[in-house]
């Protein structure tokens, strides 16, 4: 990263920390452009006011070509240039780049070099950048900080602006800390060509050599073979990516490993073969474009012939569905976490997840349930009575309690009667309509209930015949009576094992 | 029209602290984030880093998570450490969540062909060696899916027995394999939750097997780095172990680690 280094990080104060704060001063100088070539001159602004300063030092950027190709690796050399200066703190340059890429500046070599006969000083900055898209893009500002002890000659001219006051309060010479800025430089950046593009180009561009072997080119099925492979020379690296390999999928691969110099990058890939029938690795091939001759260039390696020899009394399987042994070294970690889980959550701790496994046999036993009783009462007429008139009872019962509250004897009566005959009628299999107290007697006699609650019975009937025949009035609490009575009659039924 | 102007003054000043408050809450939790711990880990490890990367990984350990990558990098770091008891023992935590995977496989069985002793793999008895031939390739918790899937299943076909009586023909057949094939299951379920916290690996070369628990007592046999073995009961700093062909003896509990 441009400018991240620092040559030299030290304290220019000299007078106490009041004085090392003023000294510490941000002077932003233009410079207005004598005459220097081209591409090395001053930086110049329109409302900049003159100093000797800016004639002693400044800071001029190049690149090596500004029309350049998408990836392309393009050398960039910021030069600070000073003249009678002693320049100290000098910083490593910052470059405003957000469509470039920018790599880590060399060691700074200092030269001395003359222009228009005036002879500089230079610190020479280098570093090498690509674009990441295409269009036309602006490098720059370089900026750079350095400090500078100011003579007592410079002091007494004013420089511009803010620094007067600094000036004036100074006595004989000064440290004053220096931002110098460069000028942009316009960068025109293409895409690749369409035409000849072939496929399976992966974007690596510049000039290189591509070598491959492979090793051992003998193997028992199961064992590892390493391919190595080296891609050599000027370009740039960061988009360079393994060569493939050319056809077949006679091997079980990994991701391979990779090591970087400078101008050179080798990748080692894992190859597994599949079969005893493999006799080669394909050819591999390295597809990249060349800036310099402009156009893209393809570099073949192998085929590799090799021997797989099947293990003694191995019948032939296939590697790849089955992991093998893979031979001398590990395959690398996983890049991905995962799904990351409390330690020890399995599923049988879960109480939720247990709770939810009897969802399905209670399920079952409920459908099952439902189904028996359903067969039940297609098939058994008596059961399916029985459950009749206990239903009809208990909702009679709930209706005749209702009617009890509007003290209608009448009412009452021809309800009570209704849901009497309907019960026993359910109850033990007789003929609604056809029930009176005496029939209820004798059907229920010979099935063992007791007297007194037959009793009860044949004066419920009684009550109801006395109201509906003969016209006797009873009062609220013969009606409440009779209804309690009615109540314990049916309770008793209901529990007789009949 | 001035209270209005405190009014919004106070609003964005009590807005700006919460968001000043957010980012510092998300700067305190972004070195634990697990993602970038185990992104950091990674990085070391490519770096040939190994200490700091099992330091960053064993970081989200700490904090109480696991995952089948996370102890098969740890593995990796290990074997490339040279430890190769401990690189063992997190490859062998790591098929407990991912056994069907095939660099963990491959990375496995080449560390254990690496070990002197039996190899891990056949500490198994036969039938349970079978039943994992089967559903080897399931983690503890897909098999308890499984079995969950096969007794619900099983529970579909009673409820349309009831319902179609055209399969109550059939339908006995195919209970009849959803059982047997619960009851495989099942005992494979109960050999590795009964294996829970009770198999260890060697994690020190060469640690002795003595006939007693304590110092003193005759050597019974030797335990190389890498070995799993069972354990039977402790006893202080002893642990009485069992090993992969059925001798018996006590070692002490820093030289084996539980999986």
């Amino acid at each position: 990263m441009a400018g991240r280094k620092n040559l030299k990080v030290e304290w220019v104060g000299h007078r106490g920390l009041l004085t090392g704060l003023l000294c510490i001063i941000m002077m932003v100088l233009a410079f207005p452009a004598p005459s220097f070539p081209e591409n090395i001159r001053p930086p110049s602004r329109s409302d900049a006011t003159p100093h000797p300063l800016r004639e002693k030092v400044f800071l001029a950027m190049e690149a090596e070509r500004t029309n350049v190709h998408l990836h392309e690796i393009v050398p960039v050399t910021i030069r600070l240039f000073s003249r009678g200066m002693n320049l100290k703190d000098i910083q490593y340059p910052r470059l405003s780049h957000e469509s470039f890429s920018v790599q880590e500046f060399e060691h700074p070599v200092e030269k001395r070099e003359t222009i228009n006969g005036i002879v500089y000083e230079t610190v020479e900055f280098k570093t090498n950048l690509f674009a990441k898209k295409t269009g036309d893009f602006r490098l720059g500002p370089a900026r750079l900080r350095c400090a500078v002890w100011i003579g007592k000659g410079e002091r007494d001219r004013p420089p511009p602006g803010d620094h007067d006051a600094v000036d004036s309060y100074f006595g004989a010479s000064e440290n004053v800390s220096l931002d110098l800025e460069s000028e942009q430089i316009l960068f025109k950046v293409s895409p690749f060509p369409q035409e000849g593009k072939p496929a399976g180009f992966e974007g690596a561009v510049g000039n290189f050599s591509f070598t491959a072997e492979v090793h051992p080119k003998e193997v028992r099925l199961g064992e590892p073979i390493a391919l190595r492979m080296r891609i050599q020379g000027k370009g740039n690296f960061h988009t360079v990516t393994s060569p493939r390999i050319e056809k077949g999928m006679d091997f079980k691969t990994y991701e391979p490993q990779t090591s970087e110099q400078a101008g050179l990058k080798i990748y080692e890939q894992v190859l597994i073969p599949r079969s005893d029938a493999v006799k080669e690795v394909p050819p591999i091939r390295f597809i990249f474009y060349d800036p310099e001759r402009a156009e893209y260039r393809t570099l073949y390696e192998g085929p590799f012939p090799i021997k797989v020899t099947r293990p003694d009394g191995e019948k032939e399987r296939k590697i790849g569905s089955v992991p093998g042994p893979i031979g001398r070294d590990l395959i690398t970690i996983k890049e991905s976490p995962g799904r990351l889980r409390k330690k020890g959550d399995f599923l049988y701790k879960n109480k939720t997840f247990l709770l939810f496994q009897l969802l399905p046999l209670l399920l079952f036993v409920s459908l099952l349930f439902f189904n028996r009783q359903r067969e039940r009462l297609r098939t058994d007429v008596k059961y399916a009575m029985r459950l009749e008139a206990r239903k009809g009872a208990k909702r009679g019962m709930k209706e005749l309690e209702r009617v009890l509250e509007k003290e209608n004897p009448i009412d009452f009566y021809n309800s009570l009667f209704k849901i009497l005959q309907g019960y026993l009628g359910n109850r033990f299999c007789l003929s609604s309509g056809s029930i009176t107290g005496a029939v209820a007697e004798e059907a229920l006699k010979p099935k063992g209930i007791d007297g007194e609650v037959l009793k009860k019975l044949g004066e419920i009937f009684n009550a109801c015949d006395q109201v509906r025949y003969a016209a006797s009035t009873f009062g609220k609490k013969e009606m409440e009576e009779t209804f309690n009575r009615t109540k314990e009659v049916i309770r008793y039924l209901e529990n007789q094992p009949l | 029209m001035i209270c209005g102007r405190d009014r919004i003054i106070k609003i964005a000043t009590v807005f700006l602290f919460l968001c000043l408050g957010q980012i510092s809450y998300a700067e305190q939790q972004w070195p634990r984030d697990p993602d970038y711990l185990f992104y950091k880990a990674s990085r070391h490890y490519e770096a040939a880093q190994y200490n700091e990367a099992i330091a960053e990984y064993s970081l989200l350990l700490k904090q109480g998570l696991e995952s089948g990558p996370l102890y098969y990098n740890l593995g990796n770091c290990y074997f490339k450490k040279g430890e190769l008891g401990r690189a063992i023992l997190n490859y062998e935590r790591a098929r407990r969540i991912i056994p069907s995977d095939g660099d963990l496989e491959a990375n496995y069985k080449y560390a254990a062909s690496l070990t002197q002793g039996t190899s891990p793999g056949d500490a198994a008895p036969w039938h349970q060696q079978i039943l994992e031939r089967l559903l080897g390739g399931l983690s503890l918790n897909g098999l308890i899916i499984l079995l969950s899937m096969i007794y619900a299943s099983s529970m579909l076909i009673f409820i349309a027995r009831i319902y179609f009586k055209g399969l109550r023909r059939y339908s006995m057949t195919a209970i009849a394999i959803l059982i047997a094939l619960f009851i495989s299951g099942s005992l494979s379920l109960y050999g590795r939750i009964s294996a829970i916290g009770k198999e260890a690996i060697a994690i020190t070369d060469q640690a002795e097997i003595k006939l007693e628990p304590f110092d003193r007592a005759p050597i019974h046999l030797t335990l190389y780095e890498g070995t799993k073995i069972r354990i039977l009961r402790s006893k202080g700093n002893w642990v009485k172990i069992s090993t992969a062909d059925k001798k018996v003896g006590w070692i002490k509990a820093s030289t084996i680690e539980v999986i």
